[in-house]
């Protein structure tokens, strides 16, 4: 499977790829979370899925006046792996967009991130991998 | 654009023992350490740590334990500068937010058949801070929000060989 996989789902504790998965908060924090990890294209050489995210969570806090927000985000994530003999090349991009309900669905804030990865496999115990890559965030003044 | 680096090592010595270390992992492992019982632990540099037990009854259905916590930070630019507190007819703008979460639940997995699986569980929200912070990065206020329950179910699709 996707070696620039497991890299992601050690980042994510080891936990397996989730298709689809709901958090429903019951109380007074009110969460939602929908998350989904689809195969999207796979050839012999070259292996990728695809990453899409919707969650909705309000903050409110009754120390400060203005701290009562409902936010929204959407978040996608793409990961392309190509192996060559002992290397492999992996490329991962994740963007996000959040959005304020209570100011008429105006965008707040936008995020994107390029990752690549380059993994060398000294021996069928030991991987190196060297990862780099940008983030930019942007926010939209009202 | 803010560039991004890491280094990172993995080492198998054995099916039983996983083990990735570096930055922004700094740990992360996972231990076979009975014939069907996992234990996993992550630990992340920046925002999240996590720990669980696994417990495999058969070849399609497991049970497991687990713990998570989470820091998160907002700068005020993310609520468009409109954090604020109104005290004696003062006016007090916090510049940035932390919020720190842990939670604790259990899931039972279920493989359906092949690469196809079901996993559903419960879990609790304990009781997490948020502190605001002003220029001088003093603390300015602190809240505690509310503990709750929350359910998770998940349908899988792709598995990890």
């Amino acid at each position: 499977m996707l070696w620039m996989l497991r890299q992601k789902l050690t980042v994510q504790a080891y936990q397996t790829i989730l298709n689809s998965e709901m958090n429903l908060d019951t109380k007074s924090a009110e969460k939602l979370q929908c998350t989904n990890y689809l195969p999207f294209l796979n050839t012999t050489d070259v292996h990728s899925i695809i990453g899409t995210q919707f969650s909705t969570y309000d903050i409110d806090a009754e120390q400060s006046d203005s701290l009562h927000k409902s936010i929204q985000q959407f978040w996608l994530w793409t990961a392309w792996q190509y192996r060559y003999q002992q290397w492999n090349f992996s490329l991962t991009t994740e963007t996000s967009w959040r959005s304020d309900k209570q100011n008429a669905y105006s965008t707040i804030g936008n995020e994107c991130m390029i990752l690549a990865y380059i993994g060398y496999e000294l021996n069928p115990a030991w991987d190196l991998i060297f990862l780099g890559g940008y983030e930019q965030r942007h926010m939209v003044e009202k | 654009m803010q560039p991004l680096f890491g280094l990172q090592a993995r080492y198998q010595p054995s099916s039983r023992l996983k083990l990735l270390f570096g930055v922004p992992v700094v740990l992360a492992a996972e231990w076979t350490a009975c014939e069907n019982t996992d234990i996993g632990m992550e630990f992340l540099y920046t925002t999240e740590s996590l720990c669980y037990i696994r417990q495999r009854l058969s070849n399609s259905v497991s049970i497991s334990a687990q713990y998570h916590g989470s820091l998160n930070n907002s700068d005020a630019t993310y609520f468009e500068n409109s954090i604020y507190h109104q005290d004696n007819n003062h006016q007090i703008t916090y510049n940035n937010i932390t919020f720190l979460q842990h939670q604790i639940f259990a899931s039972i997995d279920l493989k359906l058949y092949k690469d196809v699986g079901f996993s559903i569980g419960a879990g609790y929200n304990l009781r997490s801070n948020m502190s605001l912070y002003n220029n001088t990065n003093k603390v300015l206020d602190g809240i505690k929000s509310s503990d709750n329950f929350f359910i998770n179910c998940s349908l899988q699709f792709v598995r990890l060989q």
